[in-house]
């Protein structure tokens, strides 16, 4: 999430005009990002708004040589991720990778034909809430593995094992929508 | 590199986690192995897809129009509320407030100066003030003073948003 040096100069010297510039740009893309992660659009919009004021209240400590769209974005998943945990509906930790486990994937490539843009949303949508944070952070935000570590606290390599079962889960999930797609077409 | 340890590293390629060496030799795998190389080419189209799928906006405009809303309401909004509230506030409490403060300051001396005796600051404050004061007067002298030592920490940050928003209402911006 790209925000130039010239609108965080004139947000930081108070300039609301840069302000409203930064929300227009970013808000859709963190809105799509909390949406991915909670499930509930309702709370979503609880948590953009959360996060662009207290971006509002730090604006005085930006620095604009630093990238302040991803400290924007890192306090949107922040909260998110909060208030997932509060919310308690689905246990969080017990999904932990196992660190043995290898990072090549079991399951093959998701390509054109049975990843649509719906289905993969659908898809991902299903998944528990680890790997749907993560799927979000990674392709939704373009995060680095360091920075989703910052976010998640958690170590880079269990990012990669994270966002490797996210995906061989994504690809399985599409793959069986696809077999009960074809099972279910009329035969002739 | 064999065909094993080119798999591992591919989709770590893909998401910019690999060392630089560690990718020049990847690229020299996927050059020399024709297998390798379709596989990496099929996750490179699925990191396609998911990226275009996970930022796909979802977003509707009456959502943004209301975080935007409620967003401006804590901010924006709200200093220009708070520097209008201050203005009125202040022009009620100001014109009473010198009287009171000179006593409130004068009962602040007779501490300074070392006389530490409550009877002799109370007096000190009373007869600045007035002749049939007590208490009452001491007491509303010095939240006088206390208000108008907070008007002064409140009034510069509020100026401020005021006429940022006046600005901005100039430019017909909100």
């Amino acid at each position: 999430m790209k925000i130039d040096r010239d609108t965080v100069e004139q947000f930081r010297a108070g300039d609301d005009e840069a302000f409203s510039r930064i929300f227009r740009s970013c808000a859709p893309a963190l809105f799509g990002t909390a949406v991915q992660i909670l499930r509930d659009r309702g709370l979503s919009e609880d948590v953009v708004q959360e996060a662009f004021v207290r971006f509002y209240r730090m604006r005085r400590q930006l620095d604009p040589d630093k990238c302040v769209g991803a400290l924007l974005v890192r306090v949107t998943a922040n909260l998110a991720i909060d208030a997932l945990r509060k919310r308690k509906r689905e246990n969080w930790e017990s999904l932990e990778p196992d660190p043995a486990e290898s990072i090549v994937s079991e399951a093959p490539p998701i390509d054109a034909r049975i990843g649509t843009v719906d289905a993969i949303n659908r898809a991902a949508a299903a998944l528990p809430a680890i790997y749907r944070t993560v799927l979000a952070l990674r392709y939704g935000q373009e995060m680095s593995y360091e920075e989703i570590a910052d976010v998640l606290k958690i170590s880079v390599p269990a990012v990669a094992l994270r966002l490797k079962r996210a995906k061989d889960q994504l690809r399985l999930a599409l793959v069986r929508t696809k077999v009960r797609g074809s099972d279910e077409l009329p035969r002739s | 590199m064999n065909c094993q340890e080119a798999r591992e590293q591919m989709e770590l390629r893909l998401d910019g986690a690999l060392g630089t060496t560690a990718a020049r030799r990847l690229d020299e795998h996927l050059g020399a192995c024709s297998s390798c190389g379709a596989v990496y080419e099929l996750l490179k189209a699925e990191d396609e897809l998911l990226e275009k799928a996970m930022q796909a906006d979802v977003s509707s405009a009456a959502e943004l129009g209301r975080i935007n809303e409620l967003v401006r309401e804590r901010t924006v909004y709200g200093r220009f509320r708070f520097a209008v509230a201050w203005e009125t506030i202040s022009e009620m409490i100001l014109p009473l407030v010198p009287g009171p403060a000179l006593g409130t300051l004068s009962g602040l001396l007779v501490l300074v100066s070392g006389q530490f005796d409550g009877a002799a600051v109370r007096e000190a404050i009373t007869r600045s003030l007035s002749p049939a004061g007590g208490f009452p007067v001491a007491i509303a002298s010095a939240l006088a003073a206390v208000c108008l030592v907070l008007g002064v920490l409140m009034v510069l940050p509020s100026m401020s948003g005021a006429a940022s928003l006046n600005t901005q209402k100039e430019n017909g911006h909100v």
